[in-house]
């Protein structure tokens, strides 16, 4: 349960602060006023991006993941590959034990 | 960086490939995608939220996933000081601005959009907060709310990997 221990320095709050105060200390009350009336209308293109943005990121892993499965079998196949009518020996340390000897291509 | 993380949502037709954002008024830090930090959580939210009594869903799903962080994409109200009372200020001068053009208090809400409207903190994608469990179920002093019920935001989806599906739940 523990495990996100995550420990770092802290934000860089000195640009976040010159940021921040620089629109609260200098906003007038027309733009006050002007923010009011049309925040909703940029709320709502706001959240348009972002789901366009995640559908974007939601692609891009899909594909990571699809990748990732197809090396995953190619790697399998290669390693499974053997001569035609080849046989691998496989000899086991201890022969009493019931482990097969040999495994036929 | 690396920080392990929870999603939490009702049964549906399928199994989600991706978190869904959040959105409106009632999320704490605006639109995004909310994490819960610690895996019980995310299950009390699932059995408190995703379980209508005698709706669908009857179950509900618990996702993980991996958020990346640094240290300047990150606010840590959470563990970090510094962060946690720089935060509060900007929080409180704001709402000190906007009660006095306004003559109310502001919401929620109109933090967020005032933040987001005016392209301040760009560059911060992901914001640790918590607040009161106030849930005797989960601790084990009652009322005693020793625990950090703490959540994480994410308003950049490319900083969420291996989203998949952790466990359902059934509600009981």
């Amino acid at each position: 349960m523990y495990r996100n221990k995550v420990r770092m320095t802290m934000a860089n709050w000195q640009k976040l602060n010159t940021e921040f105060y620089s629109v609260l200390n200098n906003i007038t009350d027309v733009e006050w006023d002007k923010w009011m009336s049309e925040k909703d209308a940029r709320k709502s293109m706001r959240q348009l991006e972002l789901s366009l943005r995640a559908k974007i990121q939601e692609e891009k892993l899909l594909m990571e993941s699809i990748e990732a499965t197809q090396l995953y079998f190619e790697t399998l196949s290669l390693m499974n590959q053997v001569p035609p009518k080849t046989s691998i020996i496989v000899k086991c340390s201890d022969p009493t034990d019931n482990y097969p000897y040999a495994l036929a291509a | 960086m690396i920080l392990e993380a929870y999603h939490t949502q009702g049964r549906r037709d399928k199994i989600l490939n991706f978190p869904r954002i959040a959105t409106g008024n009632e999320q704490w830090l605006g639109d995004g995608f909310y994490f819960w930090q610690d895996y019980e959580f995310a299950s009390w939210w699932g059995r408190e939220k995703k379980c209508p009594k005698g709706k669908y869903p009857s179950s509900y799903d618990i996702y993980s996933a991996n958020i990346e962080i640094d240290k300047d994409n990150f606010i840590d109200t959470v563990f970090n000081e510094e962060d946690y009372y720089e935060f509060v200020k900007k929080v409180e001068e704001f709402a000190k601005k906007f009660a006095k053009k306004f003559k109310k208090k502001p919401n929620l809400g109109e933090f967020n959009d005032f933040i987001a409207d005016f392209d301040l903190w760009k560059e911060v994608e992901v914001i640790r907060f918590q607040d009161v469990p106030a849930n005797n179920a989960l601790i084990e002093v009652n009322d005693f709310f020793y625990k950090k019920r703490i959540q994480i935001r994410v308003n950049n989806p490319e900083r969420i990997s291996n989203f998949a599906h952790s466990k359902n739940l059934f509600c009981v």
